[in-house]
């Protein structure tokens, strides 16, 4: 007997449903693309214990005849792709016929479907692959899918999922991005039974944003008019500069209206915000390419996140140029009203003021745009998040001109003489002693920072001081952040927040995995001095908040730290989580760069940081201190 | 143009314009006063386009016409110069020759086409006599939001009914609400407007310069702006946009406890506890019991202080946190010499008013506890 079998069908789906259903969010996405393919308008997704327990995606499409409802679990069986020639332009979302024999062969599935042209619907019942029962039911048009205890029959996979949590989180970022690729189609997301989504049809993408993520991050964003060059259309919505996230989750992709996460078009819109943003920070961005579709293909990987452009250099182009563009557009319209200087009075000479325009950070960062090529390199999907806030001096002003005299010929008396050779000066010997107590070398130590004489401050930034030890640069921002970090975690631990409550409770807008992130997180916040409470309709007031925090810092600290909760709560401990949330309030409650300081504030810091358990770098590991010691000094001077 | 201005008349008016010509040197243009002179008097103009001033001095005109001078470098030099009359002539190039005894001086000048033009003052809303809007301006100015990313609190409310002005400014933790009569009548419609920080500083100074503390403002908005006229000298200024926040949500509608403290030993007692408060939150304690008010705060690592002060109460032992700064920042603005204090519990809004029979006018500063 040979030793070579072909496997039989259910062998072959547990092994596609491997490549296809990888956690219960990817069911729920071929689910969803089912109901989107069968032109549903009204679709419904119920979960319980993060999808583990139960998928259920109901909608109103066209629904199965009861013949086609049987064979709908058979292998390569769709009704999308009837050829050949339609792979190559596929304009369903679903087309490999796997899906739904993937899961059937991995879970507990009851179908019920009814088409139009039959009186009764049909009810299918498998598990594990097989077909268990199959009755007639009533019901309305549309197919209702329920998913029970995914993976009960394979271990293996059952082990690597995740909490319920992040399970549901990952759901309820799918059925979001899917609300918002859908403007015209009603969605909602249940999860034991609380709402967590739910939009009606509307006429525009504006008015699904507005739905989905509310009116002041709307108010951040810039629309892209329809664009369209070399076959591809670009529309959507992008955020200003200002707007900066710490990971990606905010980039929502959709290449035909199909949700991707192709690197070519993440490193396309990081490119386009080149030199607007510090590194390693994210825009918000909500993009649709569309494309024919023999211009793309989808067929790259079974779970269709992937796509591969026939012209991938024009699609990569086309998008960081339309949305460099649209951000350069946008610039008058900077945020505070203020910054426009003369919409008020009617200015002088048009072309004078245009080129006395104040000087604005941005501006420069316009005019210092340069796609540097050099960094071509795709982003790494999976980098930290590193926040570093973004540095930009104040300019200085060039120094005056001046009359050259060196460049003038010299004065002719008579014949010219031959150029004396310069003269060489001997250096004469200057070297005394240095005072008492200043050694060349000084420990590598911050010790000595609190005895420092504190010179002045440059840029309005740095602090310059000076000791036995040699010369100091101080980060103003830096070290403050590092003295108020040790002071947030001391005060956590003791469980003392200094909290300020506040005139007018702030009212946050969250986002569906906002919200499940902050009902897991809530605890941690109430710790570190936040007082929240839901406020309904995915919305939370916040009554107080730490007392170092100015008022207008508070929303920005809250939405960072649902955002380290979101990206981070895969891997870190609650410790190094709460070390996180320390780390976000003082980097906002810290004095800023670019701000004057009077003598009596510069020493208080440089004595709080001598203070300070780990002085030398703040918590996002930048340093806080240059020094040069008496020896580089002397160094420097030709002195020994 | 040619004309003579006494020495003292310029130095008082380039003065008023200081606060307002643009210090970063961005738009060079604004950092000159724009002087015109014409028939019998000098105007000069300033502005930073956010702000404008413009004020008059008598002048003896031998040529009329106009042109900009470095404001700062004109006051320095100007204030030097001995008391007398003082002859200034601008030339063909924009340079200013400056004539007074036997001093000569050319300050190099700009061309005038560049100064932005003012926008011009609508017809009159409302009649303020500037003493009045001073005391409701000093009342209020210590609460507006440092923050400026927060602009609709980078300024204050101003609310004109018909006799009664109400000015309101908060910066999200305290509020400050100062209400009076306007003994000069005015305004037939309701009108608010966002008034910014830098203008109240400016008619702050105004006031002080204006001859008479009966002294009538008018004041007039457009779409834009805001314009206060008192005699001769008009600020313009640029309406803050935005909406302020509801304050009378804020306003507590009653208390349950009151006590009356002088406010001399109380601010001074709150400047030395708070001493020991911590350095960035200033967090001291506050606690009402027997007949007694005790302040208290303690630093772990440099210390402690306490004091207390007697009072008439009777009520529960209520013990507050209060950022001592917001307490101190009322005390001094407050011209009576007897202050209310009135709370409910540690998580409720305290409120200080000033107290006595004769408070003919309605001034409430409303702070947010903490939790120390």
């Amino acid at each position: 007997m040979g030793r070579i079998r072909v496997l039989s069908d259910q062998i072959a789906n547990k092994i596609a449903a491997g490549e296809v259903v990888e956690r219960p969010a990817s069911v729920v996405k071929e689910l969803l693309e089912n109901s989107l393919d069968a032109q549903a308008s009204e679709i419904r997704v119920e979960c319980d214990g993060g999808g583990r327990r139960l998928i259920r995606v109901a909608d109103n499409g066209a629904g199965m005849l009861r013949d086609d409802a049987l064979l709908a679990f058979e292998r390569h069986a769709t009704s999308k792709l009837a050829s050949v020639d339609e792979l190559e332009a596929i304009a369903t979302l679903g087309f490999r016929g796997e899906a739904l024999p993937s899961i059937a062969s991995v879970s507990r599935l009851v179908l019920e479907t009814r088409s139009e042209e039959e009186p009764t619907g049909t009810r299918v019942e498998i598990a594990g692959g097989k077909i268990l029962s199959c009755q007639e039911l009533a019901m309305a048009r549309g197919t209702a899918i329920a998913v029970r205890d995914l993976f009960f029959n394979v271990p293996a996979r059952k082990k690597f999922l995740r909490s319920e949590q992040t399970e549901l989180t990952h759901i309820a970022q799918l059925v979001t991005h899917y609300s918002l690729a859908w403007p015209g189609y009603s969605f909602s997301l249940h999860h034991a039974g609380k709402e967590l989504l739910s939009v009606t049809p509307v006429e525009t993408l504006r008015e699904r944003v507005f739905q989905v993520f509310g009116q002041s991050t709307l108010d951040e964003l810039i629309e892209l008019g329809e664009r369209a060059a070399g076959g591809f259309r670009l529309s959507g919505f992008i955020s200003r500069p200002q707007v900066q996230k710490s990971n990606r989750n905010s980039i929502y992709l959709f290449v035909n209206r199909r949700l991707i996460r192709d690197r070519l078009l993440l490193h396309a819109i990081s490119a386009a915000y080149h030199n607007l943003m510090p590194p390693a920070s994210y825009p918000f961005a909500l993009l649709f390419v569309d494309c024919e579709p023999g211009e793309v293909d989808v067929n790259v990987h079974p779970s269709k996140t992937e796509v591969r452009f026939r012209q991938g250099s024009l699609a990569h182009d086309f998008v960081r140029d339309t949305m460099r563009e649209a951000l350069m557009a946008s610039r008058p319209v900077a945020n505070a009203p203020s910054a426009s200087p003369v919409s008020g009075f009617p200015p002088g000479p048009a072309g004078q003021m245009a080129a006395r325009l104040p000087y604005s950070e941005f501006t420069q960062a316009i005019e210092n745009f340069r796609f540097d090529e050099a960094s071509n390199v795709l982003p790494e999907g999976n980098a930290p998040p590193e926040r570093l806030p973004e540095y930009t001096l104040k300019p200085e002003m060039p120094p005056p001109a001046r009359f050259d005299f060196g460049a003038a010929p010299p004065i002719a008396v008579g014949f010219p003489e031959p150029a004396p050779e310069p003269l060489r000066l001997r250096v004469p010997d200057t070297h005394a002693k240095l005072p008492e107590g200043v050694t060349l070398d000084p420990p590598q130590t911050m010790a000595q920072l609190a005895g420092l004489r504190v010179l002045g401050q440059i840029y309005e930034s740095f602090i310059l001081a000076a000791g036995p030890d040699g010369l100091w640069i101080v980060d103003q921002h830096v070290a403050h952040e590092r003295i108020l970090f040790e002071k947030f975690l001391a005060q956590q631990a003791a469980g003392r927040v200094e909290q300020q409550r506040l005139l007018l409770p702030l009212v946050l807008q969250l986002t569906a995995p906002q919200e499940v992130e902050y009902q897991r997180i809530a605890d941690d916040l109430a710790r570190a001095g936040f007082e929240t409470e839901p406020f309904g309709q995915r919305t939370i007031a916040i009554k107080a908040a730490p007392a170092d925090l100015s008022p207008g810092e508070i929303e920005r600290v809250v939405y960072e730290i649902l955002e380290i909760a979101e990206h981070e709560m895969r891997r870190v401990s609650v410790d190094d989580f709460r070390r996180g949330i320390a780390a976000s309030l003082a980097c906002r409650a810290a004095i800023k760069i670019n701000m004057p300081l009077d003598q009596r504030k510069m020493e208080w810091l440089l004595s709080e940081l001598s203070r300070t358990q780990c002085p030398m770098s703040c918590p996002h590991g930048r340093p806080v201190a240059l020094r040069y010691t008496p020896r580089d000094i002397l160094r420097a001077f030709h002195r020994i | 143009m040619e004309f003579t201005v006494s020495k003292a008349d310029l130095v008082r008016e380039l003065n008023l314009s200081q606060g307002v010509v643009e210090k970063k040197t961005t738009i060079p243009i604004l950092s000159n006063v724009l002087l015109e002179a014409v028939e019998e008097s000098l105007m000069l103009t300033a502005t930073d386009l956010e702000l404008a001033i413009r004020c008059h001095a008598p002048a003896r005109v031998k040529s009329s016409g106009a042109g900009t001078i470095p404001a700062k470098k004109l006051l320095d030099y100007v204030r030097l110069l001995p008391e007398g009359d003082l002859t200034i002539r601008l030339t063909e190039n924009h340079w200013a020759n400056l004539t007074c005894g036997r001093s000569k001086t050319r300050i190099a000048g700009m061309s005038k086409e560049s100064f932005p033009e003012l926008p011009l003052m609508p017809e009159p809303i409302a009649s303020i006599p500037i003493g009045v809007l001073a005391g409701m301006i000093s009342k209020t100015i210590f609460a507006i939001s440092a923050e400026e990313s927060r602009f609709t609190l980078n300024g204050a409310l101003l609310w004109i009914r018909e006799n009664l002005l109400t000015m309101v400014a908060t910066d999200g933790h305290r509020l400050s609400m100062v209400e009076m009569e306007n003994p000069a009548g005015a305004a037939t419609e309701p009108y608010r407007a966002l008034l910014p920080r830098k203008a109240m500083g400016e008619l702050l100074k105004i006031a002080a310069e204006a001859p008479e503390k009966e002294a009538v403002l008018s004041f007039a908005g457009d779409e834009n702006h805001l314009f206060f006229r008192l005699g001769n000298r008009l600020l313009t200024s640029r309406k803050l946009t935005g909406n302020f926040p509801d304050f009378e949500r804020v306003l507590p509608k009653s208390h349950s406890y009151t006590v009356e403290l002088d406010r001399d030993e109380l601010r001074a007692s709150i400047e030395r506890v708070a001493q020991f408060s911590d350095e960035r939150s200033r967090a001291i304690k506050v606690r009402f019991s027997d007949n007694e008010a005790m302040l208290h705060s303690s630093m772990s690592e440099s210390g402690e202080s306490e004091e207390t002060l007697p009072v008439e109460y009777g009520g529960p032992t209520v013990e507050i946190g209060f950022n001592a700064l917001y307490l101190m920042d009322f005390l001094r603005a407050l011209p009576e010499s007897k202050v209310a204090f009135h709370f409910k519990d540690a998580q409720s809004a305290g409120e200080l008013t000033p107290a006595g029979e004769d408070v003919s006018y309605k001034y409430r500063y409303v702070v947010m506890p903490m939790r120390i």
